[in-house]
């Protein structure tokens, strides 16, 4: 064989396989399997009413399996059965999110899920809104994604100090999971741009195709917003760009300060403006991009970092939590959420009391160092 | 007889029954040929015989003369002056506002869900009460093109439209028509106007004097021998052929439609077209030269996917793949380490590259049902300037002649049109079922709906911004 595949496939790996931090991969670990269980139960209407119809015989919505289904020759299911499939995401999803048994249960939680979705589409179109999501659950059992930010690890970390080991300082492991996200809202974005570009062609950006598509999908926002043919010109290629470009988030980190409000900025308008729905979905797991586990002392650093810098801080977390909520809360008990609130003000309470000497280090959390700087860079730390 | 469309929806009478397959095609098209010569002399024979007892268009005298004026409320009318349409509101006459020159406006007429129709020397045009600018109309298949000489609304979804030499039924929900041919008997060009002749008639002004046509005799479409239900197989470019017996008013026209789909489209030739790979039930109605509509066969379609995503074949070729995949990533791992690693490793590499090399194979192809590995050809639509958009919506009729817009209904699954379009087509039944389910939609306390109206909302896209224009009114149905 020669060397260069083998050159090839190593540089793949380290790619793929970039060491980041377990608490980063833990607590992305928690954050699919919330946005999982989320999805699971949104949908947990539509899936048991045609389930419902199946049992009963009555007609519903068209059966047009999806080719999973087709390939493994699986057929529309009961109620009951429904019902069952419904409990086993969601315990698993749960124990998922908290880290018990943490890769088991994001295993079947991934089977669950896939089969949920599977279910829903067969009896209607299938979306895009949750592919990266669906990638990343595939991927998690897959990794060390409950050595921190679980229950397990709280379990071991107590059992080594009952044996009397001293605990290990800082745990790096693959980050397989969070690149495969990152690559799959990469090929979303870049896909979905150019499409518009080569299926659409220049036609796509005179305005009037964005008028069209904003008025068919009738939102609060479509009337304001498309009114004039000149300035839906602007946002198509604004749009497009955002989307067809999404892929410099890699050989540019920077620019993530970019794509990412705007991607964020580009779900929010089109749920207002075409009526896709929020597509939380999709933009929680732009999270992957961010090196959660330094949040908290990003966020302690711009709270202390002047006045006006902490009331943007404020007014964004805020925000951002209040959005988040507003959505979940459509199919997620209140206490559920407020608990979740509570945990994560906690952690960062906690971030606050025992790293005080910790200074301002906000201006990084978004990029994403060149691999694989987050060895070395941690290594000199 | 057993009949076919051409592309404009005019009749051919007397087409063959379609060659069952398996038969050699130059054979059949020989004998296509010849029994579709055959059937139009019969059919002009029998066409020229029945004239003789019972002409399709009679001389008549007196006629009167077309609207006029047209009261849309209590004090708003609409007028035909010089060619033009004034808007009258109390003192206030102005001239209609009109998305698209409409040159003289030659007649006006109302038909029975309040649409009012101008035929135009640029075309046929729509507006109403509630959207009082001019719009071109939505014409499809078998409508005449060209300068709009007059136009009738006859009260049961038809308008009767002539141009300079062409006389045409259309359908005002679906807006597919009918021209009518020498064969129907009608009079020599050059057409001036079409009325209203009382008791069902359909007068047609022509240089020649006036002549009047009465519809719906006779009996409405049928398919011989009773509705054809089959199951077929299509091919993999989503085209089955079908053999259908039709008896009807002047020779029948065929349209299919999916179900789950509200259009009828028309069906050319013999054979079932643009189905997606899937099992479809598509239902082919028989219309007849005045419009008369019948189911007339109800096909279970199974529709293959393309050989290359044939459910044998692509987890086949996958699985080929990724065996190269590890066999070449396990060749080229660390030699001195453990096999069970070497392998573990090996996989994880071929899959991970597989499952990257699937998205970005998926998002080429397109095709949609593969989820997660799914394509981009979502908002490729493009539009441009006077495009029209269409949105359906629903609207519940109270009894006390009030109407209260319905926002989903909770009836609306992907599209619209998965739900609504079975009340549309399902006859009585369904409309009953469904007002039964927005009846849950009622607020107590306010008068309860008596009926609905299903429409289809247009927004003409202009320079100088959307403007709301006349809706298709699909169904309106009152218990």
């Amino acid at each position: 064989m020669s060397f260069a595949p083998a050159s090839a496939w190593r540089r793949f790996d380290a790619w793929f396989h970039a060491p980041v931090p377990v608490e980063r991969l833990g607590a992305f670990r928690a954050l699919v399997c919330a946005v999982a269980l989320y999805d699971v139960l949104l949908w947990a209407g539509v899936v048991l009413t045609d389930a419902a119809n199946v049992s009963a015989g009555t007609q519903g919505r068209p059966w047009a399996p999806l080719y999973l289904f087709q390939v493994l020759g699986v057929g529309p299911i009961g109620v009951d059965a429904a019902r069952a499939l419904l409990a086993v995401a969601i315990l698993s999803l749960v124990c998922g999110a908290l880290g018990i048994a943490s890769r088991l249960s994001c295993a079947v939680g991934a089977i669950a899920f896939y089969a949920w979705t599977c279910f829903g589409y067969s009896f209607g179109k299938p979306h895009h809104d949750k592919v990266a999501l669906a990638f990343a659950l595939a991927a998690l059992p897959f990794a060390r994604v409950g050595a921190a930010v679980s229950l397990d690890a709280v379990l071991r970390r107590w059992l080594r100090r009952r044996r009397g080991v001293p605990q290990p300082e800082q745990q790096l492991t693959s980050g397989m999971p969070i690149v495969l996200t990152q690559v799959t809202l990469a090929i979303g974005y870049c896909g979905a741009g150019l499409s518009k570009v080569i299926l659409g062609g220049p036609e796509w950006f005179n305005g009037y195709t964005l008028q069209g598509i904003m008025l068919g999908h009738d939102a609060v926002w479509s009337r304001a917003f498309a009114q004039s043919a000149f300035w839906c010109q602007m946002q198509s290629i604004g749009v497009v760009f955002v989307q067809a470009a999404f892929p410099l988030v890699f050989v540019w980190p920077r620019t993530r300060w970019f794509f990412l409000p705007a991607a964020l900025a580009f779900h929010l308008m089109t749920w207002k403006t075409m009526d896709t729905g929020p597509f939380m979905r999709v933009w929680l797991m732009l999270f992957a991009f961010v090196p959660m586990e330094r949040i908290p002392a990003a966020l302690q650093g711009w709270l202390t970092g002047g006045v006006v810098r902490a009331a943007i801080t404020v007014l964004a977390t805020a925000g951002g939590v209040a959005l988040v909520g507003a959505i979940a809360s459509e199919v997620m008990p209140a206490w559920l959420l407020l608990a979740t609130a509570a945990w994560l003000l906690f952690t960062f309470v906690r971030h606050v009391v025992h790293a005080r000497a910790d200074t301002g280090v906000g201006g990084d959390v978004i990029v994403a160092e060149k691999r694989p700087a987050p060895l070395r860079r941690l290594r000199a730390e | 007889m057993d009949s076919q469309s051409d592309p404009v929806g005019n009749h051919l009478h007397a087409s063959p029954a379609t060659p069952t397959r398996g038969q050699a095609p130059e054979v059949d098209r020989a004998r296509y040929r010849s029994r579709r010569m055959e059937g139009r002399l019969a059919c002009l024979l029998l066409t020229v015989l029945g004239s003789a007892q019972e002409p399709a268009f009679g001389s008549v005298d007196a006629v009167p003369a077309p609207a006029e004026s047209i009261q849309l409320g209590t004090d708003l009318r609409l007028e035909l002056v010089g060619g033009d349409v004034l808007v009258v509101r109390g003192a206030e006459r102005l001239t209609v506002a009109r998305t698209a020159p409409t040159g003289c406006v030659h007649a006006i007429t109302r038909d029975e869900n309040g649409t009012v129709f101008a035929g135009a020397e640029n075309g046929l045009f729509v507006l109403d009460d509630r959207h009082l600018v001019l719009d071109p109309a939505d014409v499809r298949d078998g409508v005449p093109p060209g300068a709009i000489r007059g136009v009738f609304a006859d009260g049961k979804g038809r308008l009767w439209l002539c141009t300079d030499t062409a006389f045409a039924a259309m359908d005002v929900s679906f807006c597919f028509g009918r021209t009518f041919g020498a064969v129907d008997g009608v009079p020599a060009p050059p057409f001036r106007g079409v009325c209203d002749g009382g008791s069902g008639r359909v007068l047609l002004s022509t240089a020649a004097g006036v002549f009047a046509y009465t519809p719906d005799r006779g009996e409405c479409p049928r398919a011989r021998g009773g509705v054809v239900r089959e199951e077929l197989v299509a091919s993999t470019t989503g085209t089955a052929a079908v053999r259908l017996g039709v008896d009807a008013l002047g020779g029948a026209t065929l349209r299919q439609r999916r179900r789950h789909h509200h259009l009828l489209e028309p069906l050319n030739g013999d054979t079932l077209r643009g189905l997606q790979p899937g099992t479809h039930v598509v239902e082919v109605h028989a219309v007849d030269r005045d419009l008369r509509r019948q189911l007339v066969a109800e096909y279970t379609v199974q529709v293959p996917l393309p050989l290359m995503l044939a459910p044998r074949v692509l987890p086949a070729v996958a699985a080929a793949a990724a065996l190269l995949l590890f066999v070449l990533a396990f060749r080229t791992f660390d030699p001195r380490a453990s096999l069970s690693r070497r392998i573990a490793s090996s996989a994880g590499r071929a899959a991970l590259l597989g499952v990257v090399a699937l998205q970005l194979l998926a998002a080429c192809l397109g095709y949609g049902r593969a989820w997660p590995f799914i394509g981009f050809s979502m908002y490729t639509e493009t539009y441009r300037e006077n495009s029209v958009l269409y949105r359906p919506h629903i609207v519940a009729l109270r009894a006390d002649g009030s109407r209260c817009p319905i926002d989903e209904a909770g009836v609306l699954q992907d599209g619209s049109w998965q739900m609504l379009a079975e009340t549309l087509h399902g006859g009585d039944r369904a409309c009953c079922e469904f007002l039964d389910h927005l009846d849950r939609c009622c607020v107590p306390g306010e008068a309860p709906f008596a009926g609905f109206l299903v429409g289809d909302g247009r927004i003409r896209l202009t320079a100088d911004g959307p403007v709301d224009v006349a809706p298709t009114i699909l169904v309106r149905w009152l218990r």
